[in-house]
């Protein structure tokens, strides 16, 4: 009680540093895991990428563009996805979301029903095109929020969590997905995940963090001894 | 501009999504305007028959009808908490990562709601127009009705960029809420919505005038029931567009500094 009271008045704020000094760089058409515990700094980082926050030191190119810029040139060459967050209209059927989403990034009519009708089948949503958002299970919806994020044709494609609270087929459904746009449309991805199926199936390299600190950076498997350096990582991030 | 026609389009869909929030919204309006003219309606019997500051209870009347006309296209209040929730929430990141324009989005929202909210206002009280309910006197001279649309056009704008200017505190604040109460109270009394600003002192209503608030309703409600001098009607038209620049110079430069504190919270 009496804390609260003195807070009114002497507010203090403590700096909290969610990334600090991490440094990497990613080559076209990787397939890079970004693992770590909760509250590691995972979601900063991606959010730096995207140009969501601005970073208080250092810098960052993506794609040869400073993300929190925001330069239109920027925006249309990459895509955001976060497991947790709707980006497409809650109370209209996906198409009037996609639709929105072509005029906003100017995708011309061709483009448009190629891609459409090419993704839609990829993950077996067409019969689900014409409902209501909100009538859509969680797994109905994720990957509709995909197919949204990759109609534009972006370059990079940034994955924060989008297999999170999904069932095991949903879940397999959109590896292949995913491994199907970073294989066959060479789409550089990142990808957040908690679960090692979806690290193992579809990077060939990983970053882990902790603490907003890089301590792990390289391949899942040790080329020399054939060893899987990712399931200690996992080990040692998540079972202290 | 294909791209805030669409945005435009899926707004008027939503809000036909949900057909039953909608009515009742616009029935509260009705409410609130009868709730008005009873309160008027007592205040002029008991004062028997003499004016009030030069209006009678016909004048009055007139007032509120046009005045809440206007006002259902040009009170858009809502727009400044969505925006600051946004901000709060994170939901914001959803936009900022797309090639559109925040405001220009945020505006074309805006305007589909309020092209609804005025055809429902206007549906209502056409019957009242058409049938004389209450000797309506609308003075408006002929040739300013052409420059009335500009003139509500420019007052929506000007409401739009004081709503989104307040909304921005949010990037320092978090919690915006009980600034946005005391916002809509001093903006409704401010712009004339709870009584014409004339039935203010002198002194007062001049300090008014050079201010954007009444701009936003009163103004284009002037114009249409007591008819203004071409000098008057010029004159506010271009404090209404130095108001609106004004405004949006400040909006650029709030939201820049506020995106730099923005930590795109919640996931």
């Amino acid at each position: 009680m009496l804390a609260g009271i003195k807070n009114l008045f002497l507010r203090q704020f403590e700096n909290k540093v969610a990334v600090d000094h991490i440094n990497f760089s990613i080559q076209e058409g990787e397939f890079v895991g970004f693992i770590g515990p909760n509250g590691a700094g995972k979601t900063t980082t991606i959010k730096m990428l995207s140009g969501i926050i601005h970073p208080t030191e250092g810098a960052i190119s993506v794609m040869g563009y400073i993300p929190h810029r925001l330069e239109h040139g920027f925006k249309k060459n990459f895509s955001i996805t976060m497991g947790q967050k709707n980006q497409l209209w809650w109370d209209l059927p996906a198409i009037d979301s996609f639709q929105l989403i072509k005029e906003i990034y100017e995708i011309t009519e061709p483009d448009y029903t190629r891609t459409l009708q090419e993704l839609t089948e990829l993950l077996e949503v067409q019969s689900i095109l014409n409902t209501p958002l909100r009538n859509l299970s969680l797994g109905e919806r994720m990957k509709f929020e995909l197919i949204g994020a990759f109609l534009h044709g972006p370059k990079v494609l940034f994955l924060d969590e989008p297999t999170i609270g999904l069932d095991v087929s949903s879940r397999r459904r959109i590896r292949d997905f995913l491994k199907y746009i970073n294989v066959e449309k060479k789409v550089t991805v990142i990808l957040t995940s908690h679960y090692l199926e979806d690290i193992e199936e579809l990077c060939n390299r990983i970053i882990a963090i902790s603490h907003g600190k890089i301590i792990y950076d390289g391949s899942l498997s040790d080329i020399t001894t054939g060893e899987l350096p990712i399931n200690d990582i996992f080990e040692s991030l998540f079972n202290k | 501009m294909r791209k805030y026609v669409q945005v435009l389009k899926l707004n008027l869909q939503t809000s036909l999504a949900y057909k039953g929030n909608f009515i009742f919204t616009s029935l509260m309006d009705v409410f609130r305007v009868i709730a008005e003219i009873a309160f008027w309606k007592v205040l002029f019997d008991n004062a028997q028959g003499r004016k009030i500051n030069g209006y009678n209870f016909n004048s009055i009347i007139t007032y509120y009808i046009f005045m809440f006309i206007i006002a259902s296209f040009t009170n858009v209040g809502s727009i400044g908490y969505k925006v600051a929730n946004e901000i709060k929430d994170g939901a914001l990141n959803n936009l900022l990562v797309r090639p559109i324009h925040y405001f220009g989005y945020y505006f074309t929202e805006t305007l589909s709601q309020k092209l609804l909210n005025l055809l429902i206002a206007l549906l209502m009280f056409i019957p009242v127009i058409v049938f004389r309910f209450g000797d309506l006197q609308a003075e408006i001279p002929a040739a300013q009705f052409c420059l009335l649309p500009v003139v509500v056009l420019c007052s929506l704008i000007l409401s739009f960029l004081i709503n989104i200017l307040i909304s921005l505190f949010v990037f320092w604040m978090t919690e915006v809420a009980s600034l946005f109460l005391l916002k809509d109270i001093l903006l409704d009394l401010a712009s004339g919505r709870v009584f014409p600003l004339d039935l203010f002192p002198g002194p007062l209503l001049n300090a008014f005038s050079v201010l954007p608030f009444m701009y936003c309703t009163y103004f284009p409600a002037v114009m249409i029931t007591k008819g203004l001098s071409a000098e008057a009607l010029y004159r506010g038209l271009w404090i209404q567009l130095v108001w609106i620049l004004v405004l949006y110079g400040l909006i650029k430069i709030i939201w820049r500094m506020g995106l730099k504190k923005y930590t795109g919270t919640g996931a």
